[in-house]
């Protein structure tokens, strides 16, 4: 982190080359954000370069370098937002998932524990489509949590809410994750 | 404490991160006596090992970002003056290609490309009607001249025959009159 922002001065005091640094060190942690939020990799790609261009047009608004990974993750989901917006994909996601899944024990081909999927194609499509099938705030909880490895703390600041409010979308997030894999066929297995 | 009262709470003990609150030490305790909630929270932790196997990948292409150069460069003044040359020479262009005039006149063809319309000024090459008139009258001359050189050589082959027919009837002349002589 402290490279990210020493990157960001140096940037600032007008080392162009710097900014490659930062595009390098953060590159894959935008793109697979956008992957997550919209399940879709060339969607996530152009996300990915448009946010590195607003990063680059607007870096010199940042007043706290140390700040920088969660405004460029807001900036990220911004242009999610917008593309998720765009696209009619994405309601498909979620119609097959309404539609496609039935109860629990309806579709025994599927009734099998994650495990057994780990190494299958299907196990992360049925993941996506129960990631996919969440409200946007839950969506967002669960992925910055999970994936982008943010704290607690990070997640509210990132979501712009209270503490308390981060708690309660991410433990919602998780509950019905838990029930879209359930529907889906994934049965998670208690310890 | 109620079940639902301290769930939300579940994701300190999810995440190990404990914030220390008397919320926080509540949780612990009503965990160690609520078998419901324990296997709630044991179909939690299944749910992230679930989540966890979509893995991270790198992006389809690198991000291009130029060494030197700004994404987007900027618009300044002499970017705005560079765009409005290019724009300037494509309205010449279209102009010069509107008013390009191919003309075959009495100089034979010509081109010639304006920006502006030429003037009505002094006509210097042919109408249509003039074409038309201008072939007539070459056609008529030709067969005039084709007319004129066949009377002529008509002429001449009258001239011939009538100069033959004296010199036979000098010849018959001259015959009858030895003929005579003699008798």
């Amino acid at each position: 982190m402290a490279e990210t922002e020493e990157a960001v001065r140096r940037f600032l005091e007008g080392e162009e080359e710097a900014f490659n640094r930062i595009v390098r060190r953060w590159d894959r942690k935008v793109y697979n954000l956008a992957w997550r939020m919209l399940g879709n990799r060339e969607d996530a790609q152009d996300v990915t370069q448009e946010t590195f261009l607003s990063i680059f047009k607007s870096i010199k608004n940042l007043r706290d370098p140390g700040r920088f990974s969660t405004w460029l993750y807001q900036i990220t989901l911004n242009h999610c937002r917008a593309r998720w917006k765009s696209r009619a994909s994405n309601l498909a996601l979620e119609d097959s998932l309404s539609s496609g899944a039935g109860e629990e024990g309806e579709n025994p081909s599927l009734a099998l524990s994650a495990p057994a999927k780990a190494d299958s194609l299907e196990a992360l499509d049925l993941i996506r489509k129960a990631l996919a099938g969440l409200s946007e705030d839950h969506r967002t909880a669960v992925i910055l949590k999970e994936y982008m490895g943010l704290s607690l703390e990070e997640l509210a600041q990132v979501m712009g809410c209270p503490l308390s409010t981060a708690k309660s979308r991410l433990y919602h997030g998780l509950r019905e994750v838990q029930q879209n894999l359930i529907r889906l066929g994934i049965k998670p297995r208690a310890q | 404490m109620r079940c639902e009262e301290i769930q939300e709470g579940f994701v300190e003990v999810l995440y190990d991160e404990y914030s220390g609150s008397p919320e926080s030490a509540d949780l612990r305790e009503h965990l160690r006596t609520c078998a419901a909630c324990r296997a709630e929270l044991d179909e939690l932790k299944q749910t992230r090992k679930s989540l966890g196997l979509w893995k991270d990948e790198p992006p389809l292409q690198s991000i291009a970002v130029a060494g030197r150069k700004p994404l987007v460069p900027a618009a300044s003044g002499w970017g705005y003056l560079r765009y409005a040359a290019i724009a300037a020479l494509a309205v010449i262009s279209l102009l010069a290609i509107a008013n390009t005039q191919v003309k075959w006149n009495k100089e034979g063809f010509s081109f010639s490309a304006r920006l502006w319309p030429a003037p009505e000024s002094g006509k210097d090459y042919y109408t249509k009607d003039e074409v038309r008139n201008l072939l007539k009258q070459a056609l008529e001359d030709s067969e005039s001249r084709t007319n004129e050189t066949n009377y002529l050589m008509m002429q001449k082959v009258l001239d011939t025959v009538e100069q033959d027919r004296r010199m036979d009837l000098n010849l018959i002349r001259n015959t009858a009159a030895r003929y005579q002589n003699k008798n």
